[in-house]
């Protein structure tokens, strides 16, 4: 998240700058949501090199498309959006140059981000979380990351994946059934 | 089909829905195997993890550089190239077909 340090007033003051121009002002907001950019580019792709490339090129496309922002939703969720259209779109990418892989199988889980204070239980309890996401086929890790760590609602999920609110419904509990049971292997 | 929803979404079972479950000790093991993934789950959901150091650096950087599919500049070099090389190609022919004296 945002450092909640920083007001919301603030934020929208740099994206109001910005949307005419003023780098100054966009450098100042890529810094303040980088971490949480990249974090949810990390969770969605699973290793850090490919995270860092989607979590650039959503920052981009911001910039790009910041002229059309109409601020009807946070600067933070908005940009959550282009990452997660990103981290499609470069997946995809990927898959395609790597064809003759096993598509649906993720990479290895990437623990390099576990710091000696995360260990114990809980970290044990994340290390196997990630590895049993990075064995659900891309969509159903999506849509476990989008609900169930990020928050949003059935709709914002359909709209941002292109299905019906039912489709993404039926296709986060077989995720859920899935999850649970490689979950289960990890532990 | 109801468990997930259940325990991860907190959506309230209905009383027959309840009573089946306090007798099942399968449907309990299922849901032991939620709360779990509902743990973990919630352990990730405050997790952030840092940006490489460089990232802000390398984002500016890339803002600063035209963007390929619109860029003119390559097209002109290549414009004026491909008339530079026509301009020579006529000026060496006329050359080759002046009358030798």
């Amino acid at each position: 998240m945002t450092d909640p340090g920083v007001e919301r007033s603030e934020i929208d003051g740099l994206v109001d700058r910005a949307r005419t121009g003023d780098v100054d002002a966009f450098e100042r907001l890529v810094e303040l949501h980088q971490h949480e950019v990249f974090s949810l580019a990390l969770r969605l792709v699973g290793n850090r090199e490919m995270a860092a490339d989607v979590a650039q090129e959503a920052m981009i496309r911001a910039w790009r498309a910041l002229p059309r922002f109409r601020g009807d939703a946070a600067f933070s969720t908005w940009i959550h959006r282009i990452t997660v259209n990103t981290a499609w779109t470069l997946r995809t990418r990927s898959k395609r140059r790597s064809a003759g892989s096993l598509d649906d199988v993720g990479d290895v889980a990437d623990t390099s981000w576990l710091t000696p204070e995360r260990a114990g239980e809980s970290a044990v309890l994340r290390i196997a979380l990630r590895s049993a996401l990075d064995r659900l086929p891309e969509v159903h890790r999506t849509l476990v990351v989008l609900k169930d760590v990020e928050g949003w609602t059935h709709g914002e999920i359909a709209e941002s994946l292109g299905i019906t609110v039912t489709a993404a419904k039926v296709r986060l509990h077989r995720a859920h059934v899935k999850l649970r049971e490689h979950l289960r292997e990890e532990l | 089909m109801l468990l997930p929803g259940h325990i991860l979404g907190n959506v309230p079972l209905g009383d027959a829905d309840q009573a089946h479950l306090e007798r099942c000790l399968g449907c309990q093991a299922d849901a032991a195997g939620y709360r779990t993934l509902r743990r973990a789950l919630l352990e990730i959901r405050d997790e952030t993890v840092s940006a490489p150091p460089w990232f802000v650096t390398r984002v500016m950087a890339m803002l600063e550089r035209p963007n390929p599919s619109t860029a003119k500049y390559p097209r002109v070099r290549f414009a004026v190239a491909f008339l530079v090389a026509g301009a020579a190609v006529a000026v060496w022919g006329r050359h080759r077909l002046r009358p030798v004296s």
